[in-house]
Formats: structure tokens, C-alpha cells, sequence
């Protein structure tokens, strides 16, 4: 098992929980110790975040290191989530990498994740093994191999 | 009596169609110099494949016969252009009632014309455009169907003939297969059906309060389940498509039963205002309201605000009702206060 520096939870935020189950499978199949968190809502997402990284509540759960972010969701969609992200305190978005992950097939969507450097990157779904690797030792320093 | 107005001009012709008098006017829209088209046959003006049809010649002849002959059409200016012409040409009789001329009076209709044209042309492209459109969706959503109900067959052989050696794992993958296809299969229909709506039908005369009443009777279930009062009188016999009223009826009525407080009795008020040329309905009810932000989104195809886990459904509804609304000729619009409820308002032209 692969163990990254800061990389302690991932964060699956997608209103579709089969989405959610085949990428917590790719994320398992990648042999990388790192615990993973489903979420199905943008709101649920930007609380999980606001609590985990507080140091006056007790955390949750382990602070995210990689977000992947589904854009179509019903009532906050991605990009709304990424509005409010932007407001957080620097804190809770220390060591977090947003991942964009979408069906979509127009480029324009492409186009505007690239304008917020809140987006690390922009994939389209599904996410597989090799680019959830990349991203992990782009992103992450390895403590471990 | 051979006064100007605007881009008229009255000619005198004689009783075979020449020429008699000319003027400013007629200068100005076909061209020629008083000298050297006096005296001239007014088949000059046409196009040769008129002359040679003797059309010029038929219009005389009419006038002649009936007294009057009326024509539009394109003319040839003296330069070559074409003008779009109104032509009205009167026979003018002698004391022993003999045709002895005639007076031709000519309007220059091109600018006119030219805009009808522009109206035309820009009518008929977006005719085509709906065209492509109502195939594309009609494409869409019929043709993606078949490979979808390839999937969805052969899933239930899968469980018909394998299902002893399925483990869990491989029953809860089918079962998320099988929840998608029918969530897709129901997605595609929501757009055949929006394509399709209000298409075919004539519009008739609908009593609103009939509508409710039968409405009442067929969600009957729902809104006991809801323990739900439903609140309306006096409501309007409107001129629309029947069908797809009932649609828009039916669908906030749904919305205002699914969207309900819990632990509150759902009240709905539905109530109808006629003023400038227009029913101006609401659909008011006392549910968990929509957040201000979502207020144009709720009515977009596919758009929903809530996961399928905590309300069913499919974003289809309230984008059905603004596409009803909006071929009565009227607005959708809805005004909410979360924990509250909405107001969903909306105009049906009378």
C-alpha cells in the first residue's frame, strides 16, 4: 500500500450513488492507503469540509485531500459548490485538491474549470485508475511506496 | 387630378394602353423621362415573359370588360431593377358610355414587400429550425431507446437464468444497472413527451373547475395519503389544449402534494384573476418552498433541486407546465419562502 503526505481521505461528492460506488472501487483497486468518504450533495460536501477542518469541533473524519466533484447535481450543482468553496476559510482548504468530474461532452464546461484555480483539474467521468494515480502523485508527496 | 401622394402615381393611358401624361412621381419609381415614354404602351413596365404572355394586354382587356383590373407583382424600372408593384388599372368612359382610356394608378409596395419577405423568410427558417428540433429530440429520445431496452432485456435474462450463482455483489450491480436504465428510460420519455406537447391537438373550450374536479377524483390516493385540502371555486372555462392543461393542472398539483411539509396539513389555494386579456392563475400551497436562487432553475428540463433519495422525480414536471403555458400564450413564474411555501403564478391568454 502506497502512502501519500497528507492525502488521509478522499472525498466522492456525486448525487448518484452508483457513481459513488464504482469510483470508491477504482479509489480501493488503487492500493493507496486513504480512507474514502461519499457524499451526495454539494451542501453535505461544503459541511464536511467546514467540520473536519475545524480545531475547536471534533473532526468527523479524516480532512480531505482529494474532493472529486460531480458539476450536474440537483439544487447546488458543482460550480455553485466551487462559489462557496472560494468563500472558505483558507484553513479548511489547506492541502485540499478539487477534482471536476463530469459527463458533460462541451467543451465550455472544460473552458471554465480551467478559470478557477480552485479546480486543480477537470476529468471526464468515469474516473479511472491511472488518472486517480496521477493525480495522487502530482499532488501528494509519497511517505511511503 | 394628377397629384402626388407618397410613392403613388395616378398614369393616363389611352384606350389601347399607351401612354398619355407623365410625372414626378412616376419618374421617381419607374424611371423614365417624360419624353421619352409618352406616347409609349405601358407593357414597357413588365417583364418580357409578361409581354409575351400578353399579360399587359389582359389587365386592358379586363379593365375594359368589368371597368376596373387590379394586379401585383414585380415591374421593371427603367434602369433594369425591379420594383414590387400595386397596379389598378379603371376604365374611363365617354358621355355614350364608351371606354375611351384608361387611368392607371401604380403604389411602389417594394419596400413593403421586401419586409414581408425578410418576415417571411425568417418565419419559415424558424419553422425549419422547430422542424429540426422537434426530429432531433423525436431522434433522441426514440432511437436512444432501443440500445437502452437491449440493456434492460438482457438484464432480466441475466437474472432469470443466472440468478443461483449471483453473489450479493453481482445482484446489487445489477440492480444498479436496472435503476439507471429505467431512470434514463424515464428521462427519455420527459423530452418525447415535451416535444410532443400541445402538437397535435385542436384547442376547445376547458371548464377549469371540471378539470379540478376530475383531477381531484384521479389523485385521489395521493391526497388522502397527504391528508390534503385542496381549495378552489369560480375557476374560469378557458379557450386552450385540453390535454395539456390538464398537464400543467396536474403537475402542480403533484408538486404541491410531494413537496409538503412534514407534519403539516398541505393547503393548497388556487385562485384566478382576469385582467388585460389574460387569466392570471396561482397555485398556492403552504410546502417546503424553493430556495431564491433556484427560482428559474426549478423550471429547466432535467433540473432538479432535491437527491432521488429524499423526493423522487426527474426535473420534468415544471418544465413541461412553462412549455404549456408559454402555447397559451402566457408566463410561469414562482414566488417562495423556504419552510413556507410557493406561489406558483401563471397567464393563460383569454
Amino acid at each position: 500500500m502506497k502512502k501519500y503526505k497528507d492525502l488521509d481521505c478522499v472525498l466522492l461528492v456525486d448525487d448518484d450513488i452508483s457513481t459513488n460506488f464504482i469510483h470508491r472501487r477504482i479509489v480501493q483497486n488503487a492500493q493507496i492507503d486513504v480512507a474514502i468518504k461519499e457524499i451526495t450533495s454539494a451542501k453535505e460536501a461544503l459541511d464536511y469540509l467546514t467540520n473536519s477542518g475545524d480545531d475547536e469541533e471534533p473532526a468527523p473524519g479524516p480532512t480531505a485531500g482529494i474532493v472529486f466533484l460531480d458539476i450536474n447535481m440537483p439544487g447546488m450543482n458543482g460550480w455553485d459548490f466551487i462559489a462557496e468553496y472560494k468563500k472558505l476559510d483558507e484553513r479548511h482548504k489547506a492541502r485540499i485538491v478539487v477534482v471536476m468530474l463530469t459527463t458533460s461532452l462541451n467543451p465550455d464546461d472544460a473552458q471554465h474549470a480551467s478559470s478557477f484555480s480552485e479546480i486543480a483539474t477537470y476529468l471526464q467521468k468515469p474516473l479511472n485508475l491511472e488518472a486517480f494515480a496521477n493525480i495522487a502523485d502530482q499532488y501528494f508527496q509519497v511517505l511511503k511506496e | 387630378m394628377l397629384e402626388v401622394i407618397d410613392d403613388y402615381t395616378i398614369l393616363l393611358l389611352d384606350a389601347q394602353g399607351n401612354i398619355k401624361n407623365w410625372n414626378k412621381e412616376a419618374e421617381k419609381i419607374i424611371g423614365y423621362q417624360a419624353d421619352e415614354i409618352i406616347g409609349r404602351n405601358f407593357s414597357i413596365f413588365y417583364f418580357e415573359d409578361n409581354r409575351m404572355a400578353k399579360f399587359p394586354e389582359l389587365l386592358i382587356e379586363e379593365a375594359r370588360r368589368k371597368g376596373r383590373a387590379q394586379h401585383e407583382g414585380w415591374r421593371v424600372r427603367k434602369n433594369g431593377e425591379l420594383y414590387w408593384a400595386f397596379v389598378t388599372i379603371s376604365a374611363i368612359y365617354d358621355a355614350g358610355n364608351v371606354v375611351v382610356g384608361f387611368s392607371n394608378f401604380v403604389r411602389d409596395l417594394t419596400a413593403k414587400r421586401q419586409l414581408e419577405k425578410t418576415t417571411e423568410e425568417y418565419a419559415r427558417e424558424l419553422e425549419i429550425k422547430n422542424k429540426e428540433l422537434e426530429q432531433f429530440v423525436y431522434i433522441a429520445s426514440h432511437d436512444l431507446q432501443e440500445p437502452l431496452l437491449t440493456v434492460k432485456n438482457f438484464v432480466e435474462l441475466f437474472k432469470d437464468e443466472y440468478k443461483d450463482v449471483f453473489d450479493d455483489n453481482a445482484k446489487l450491480y445489477l440492480q444498479f444497472i436496472d435503476r439507471s436504465t429505467e431512470r434514463m428510460r424515464n428521462l427519455l420519455k420527459g423530452l418525447l413527451d415535451y416535444a410532443r406537447l400541445g402538437g397535435q391537438q385542436a384547442k376547445a373550450l376547458v371548464d377549469c373547475n371540471a378539470l379540478m374536479d376530475s383531477l381531484q377524483n384521479d389523485l385521489y390516493s395521493s391526497i388522502s395519503t397527504a391528508g390534503a385540502l385542496i381549495h378552489y371555486q369560480n375557476l374560469p372555462i378557458v379557450y386552450g389544449f385540453e390535454t395539456a392543461l390538464r398537464q400543467l393542472f396536474q403537475n402542480l398539483l403533484s408538486n404541491a402534494l410531494k413537496f409538503k411539509r412534514p407534519e403539516v396539513v398541505p393547503q393548497i389555494y388556487i385562485s384566478v384573476a382576469g385582467r388585460d386579456n389574460f387569466w392570471h392563475f396561482e397555485f398556492r400551497d403552504n410546502g417546503i418552498g424553493i430556495d431564491e436562487r433556484y427560482k428559474e432553475k426549478v423550471f429547466i428540463m432535467f433540473q432538479r433541486l432535491h437527491n432521488v433519495t429524499d423526493y423522487e422525480g426527474y426535473g420534468i414536471g415544471l418544465s413541461h407546465c412553462k412549455k404549456i403555458v408559454e402555447l397559451h400564450g402566457g408566463n410561469i413564474e414562482v414566488e417562495s419562502i423556504v419552510d413556507e411555501g410557493s406561489t406558483f403564478k401563471f397567464s393563460i391568454k383569454v
